[in-house]
């Protein structure tokens, strides 16, 4: 019975056992740890700050926050976000991403500091957007070393303010 | 002859000669029950989830650094969950075999509730309007094979090396087959 099969066998089924175990230690051990800021994120941005260039809007922001506080041996990164949601004079809602960046556990700059930074990604559509109001705020996404992502959990700060209108819009 | 003996070849043939016909049905039966076990395995999952693969591999760098080459997800795909920014997506495109897993970046709701986004890989510079069939502009949920839940590393590497290297699956799949129809319990 004791022939090579079987103890390669054995080893595998072992090492398979043992694997899922220490994932499952990792995941549960760090469910005591805080998934939220202790800081509100201080974000913001206003009217005068977001410019049309061309047929895009670019919106400027200063964002303040320390992420340091998420990070814990079972997050591998976080990915945050600054969010954008807007309606659109035709009626469609959107909901977009202006801004990202990707923080890795054991940086040293896990503490964003920005002041008046433009957006990675601009809104078009700018005939819809007059006399629309910009709700800004922010989000982040943990990616685990091994096991289930968390789920959306947040401390976010919320900002409103209308969008610039200009001739384009009066016509 | 003495390499044959010491992979214990001589016990395991020496199983088969030792076995009769019940046996030897016995046998045939146990690998049916493996493999119809897989495959109820398998099926389960995709009912649980929702998902019509539940488990994929990643198989570009293009969501670096979160997700590497070989590394495994797990999916739900629930009708009733709403996509959001943010979330990372498997979805298919007409054309391709391979699903591609990336990040909703925009997304635009209708007033009578119609939904489509955009994605964009974390490691990509642009979104993925080019990898999207000719014309297509934005996805739907019905693109969408499911979303991240869960996350193991290293694991896809066998099925990567398998896919790449036939003749090692079908080693792999003939040596387990073979031992598996001719062991005795």
């Amino acid at each position: 019975m004791h022939n090579y099969f079987d103890r390669i066998n054995n080893v595998t089924s072992f090492f398979v056992t043992i694997t899922f175990l220490i994932i499952l230690t990792l995941m549960s051990s760090t469910i005591v740890f805080p998934k939220d800021l202790d800081e509100e994120p201080i974000l913001y941005s206003n009217t005068n700050m977001t410019k049309k260039i061309a047929t895009f809007t670019v919106v400027y922001f200063d964002l303040e926050a320390d992420f340091e506080a998420l990070f814990n041996w079972n997050v591998k990164q976080l990915f945050i976000y600054v969010f954008a949601e807007f309606q659109k004079s035709n009626g469609v809602h959107v909901n977009m991403m202006i801004w990202d960046r990707i923080l890795r556990r054991g940086s040293t700059d896990n503490w964003v500091n920005l002041k008046n930074v433009p957006a990675k990604y601009y809104l078009n559509d700018l005939k819809y957007l007059c006399s629309s109001n910009l709700t800004l705020s922010v989000h982040w996404i943990s990616i685990p070393t091994a096991g289930v992502f968390y789920p959306y959990n947040h401390k976010e700060s919320r900002i409103t303010f209308p969008l610039p209108n200009d001739k384009t819009c009066s016509a | 002859m003495s390499l044959l003996k010491s992979l214990g070849a001589e016990s395991l043939f020496g199983d088969v000669s030792r076995m009769d016909k019940r046996q030897f049905f016995y046998q045939v039966l146990s690998f049916g029950m493996i493999v119809s076990s897989a495959l109820m395995i398998w099926k389960g999952l995709m009912v649980v989830t929702g998902s019509e693969s539940p488990i994929v591999v990643v198989l570009s760098g293009s969501m670096e650094p979160a997700f590497h080459r070989g590394d495994l997800l797990f999916l739900t795909n629930y009708p009733d969950e709403p996509v959001r920014v943010g979330e990372i997506v498997v979805f298919k495109v007409e054309g391709r075999d391979i699903p591609i897993v990336h990040r909703v970046i925009k997304l635009h709701e209708k007033s009578d509730g119609s939904v489509k986004f955009l994605t964009k890989g974390d490691n990509n510079s642009v979104d993925d309007r080019g990898l999207y069939a000719p014309g297509q502009l934005w996805l739907t949920k019905k693109d969408i094979v499911g979303r991240a839940r869960g996350f193991l590393p290293y694991v896809g590497m066998i099925t990567i090396l398998m896919n790449e290297y036939p003749n090692f699956k079908f080693a792999i799949l003939g040596i387990l087959a073979i031992y598996v129809l001719l062991h005795r319990e």
